[in-house]
């Protein structure tokens, strides 16, 4: 992986303002033999990072559409897939739009209202098989998966604040999705 | 019987907030009031209606809460005329009207993130009132070296918003701009 120079892993996540976070990210090929590293970075950083519940490709440096999210034990969480990683996800379904206040690793300090569904069903791909997958998700888990998605679009949960009033300053940690 | 904005600025702490209201309530009563931790210190602003005077509100209040700064500027209420059609017309909106937005004019979220420390707030609000657009709330955080602008904006109804985006575009390089209609929905 590290001597892969279409990829540039790096230790830690990248905070805004940064060009990666606000770039598309580019579909990946699952069976791609430098998949599987990432992957074990990505959900290494992960579970490293006290509150984080989902990262993305792109936060570590790579720009391709991979994700890995585990909402489990959060207080608001319904459903729950456990540990979950998908490459070139997408939201086929979304309903039931609901404002919560969310953070992200790569915005550290500051938190936001943000509107999202909270009934989604997404279709993607197993990394390294390439096997077809689609998940229903609700409350919590629906949301990280949007927040997710959007840092595959190039987008933070900045781009979607629900009003003026809707950016806080977090003093510590805050909710990371 | 007066109307005065009184403003209070200091360090935080708690029941901060508290001791500000109890004192501002002691001299008048409350009307419109924000407040909001600026970089960590306190920032209130009420519209308060008191029989005092506007310095013996200050004196008050200054004396009642010693560790903050306050400011008493008097909003002199214009007096209230029955409205004619000239007026209606052609004369500026009247106090509290701006709660309402014009019908011809459009409103917009503008959501602006990027690097701190440039004069991106001060290039932003220059091209929208260019545009003849109206700031009618706005917030800026900065958390490490990120700035985001969060404002609802009016936009005259002939504004060309995309030639007003290309020009924020050029402007500020290296930051991500947004418009989003943002006409309440009335039900």
């Amino acid at each position: 992986m590290e001597d892969d120079s279409r990829t540039c892993l790096i230790e830690g996540v990248v905070t805004a303002p940064h060009s990666l976070l606000v770039t598309p990210a580019a579909s990946v090929d699952p069976a791609d033999a430098v998949v599987p590293a990432v992957v074990r970075h990505l959900v290494g950083a992960m579970r490293s990072m006290p509150g984080c519940r989902g990262l993305t490709a792109p936060q570590l440096g790579v720009g391709w559409r991979l994700m890995c999210l585990d909402v489990s034990g959060h207080p608001s969480t319904r459903s729950c897939s456990g540990e979950l990683v998908i490459a070139n996800p997408e939201i086929v379904e979304a309903a039931d739009w609901d404002v919560a206040r969310e953070g992200c690793v790569s915005v550290p300090g500051l938190a936001a209202e943000v509107a999202r569904a909270t009934q989604i069903t997404v279709q993607g791909v197993r990394p390294g098989t390439g096997e077809p997958m689609t998940f229903h998700a609700d409350a919590f888990e629906a949301r990280c998966v949007q927040h997710q998605i959007d840092h595959l679009d190039g987008l933070l949960f900045l781009d979607r604040v629900a009003g003026t009033r809707a950016v806080h300053a977090v003093r510590k940690g805050g909710q990371a999705a | 019987m007066g109307l005065y904005a009184v403003t209070v600025i200091g360090r935080d702490s708690p029941g901060a907030v508290a001791e500000v209201t109890r004192a501002v309530a002691g001299g008048g009563a409350i009307g419109d009031s924000s407040m909001s931790l600026l970089d960590g210190y306190l920032t209130m602003t009420l519209v308060v209606s008191a029989g005092l005077s506007g310095d013996v509100l200050g004196e008050n209040l200054t004396r009642g809460i010693p560790g903050l700064a306050v400011a008493v500027t008097d909003l002199a209420r214009p007096p209230v005329t029955p409205p004619t059609v000239a007026a209606s017309e052609g004369a500026p909106a009247s106090p509290g009207s701006g709660e309402i937005m014009d019908a011809d004019r459009l409103g917009y979220a503008l959501t602006l993130h990027g690097p701190s420390g440039t004069d991106a707030l001060s290039v932003t609000t220059g091209l929208l009132a260019e545009a003849g657009c109206s700031v009618t709330s706005m917030t800026t955080r900065v958390a490490g070296n990120l700035f985001v602008l969060v404002a609802d904006v009016e936009l005259p109804a002939q504004a060309d918003v995309a030639s007003l985006m290309r020009a924020m575009a050029a402007a500020l390089d290296g930051f991500r701009i947004a418009f989003r209609p943002a006409d309440p929905a009335v039900m």
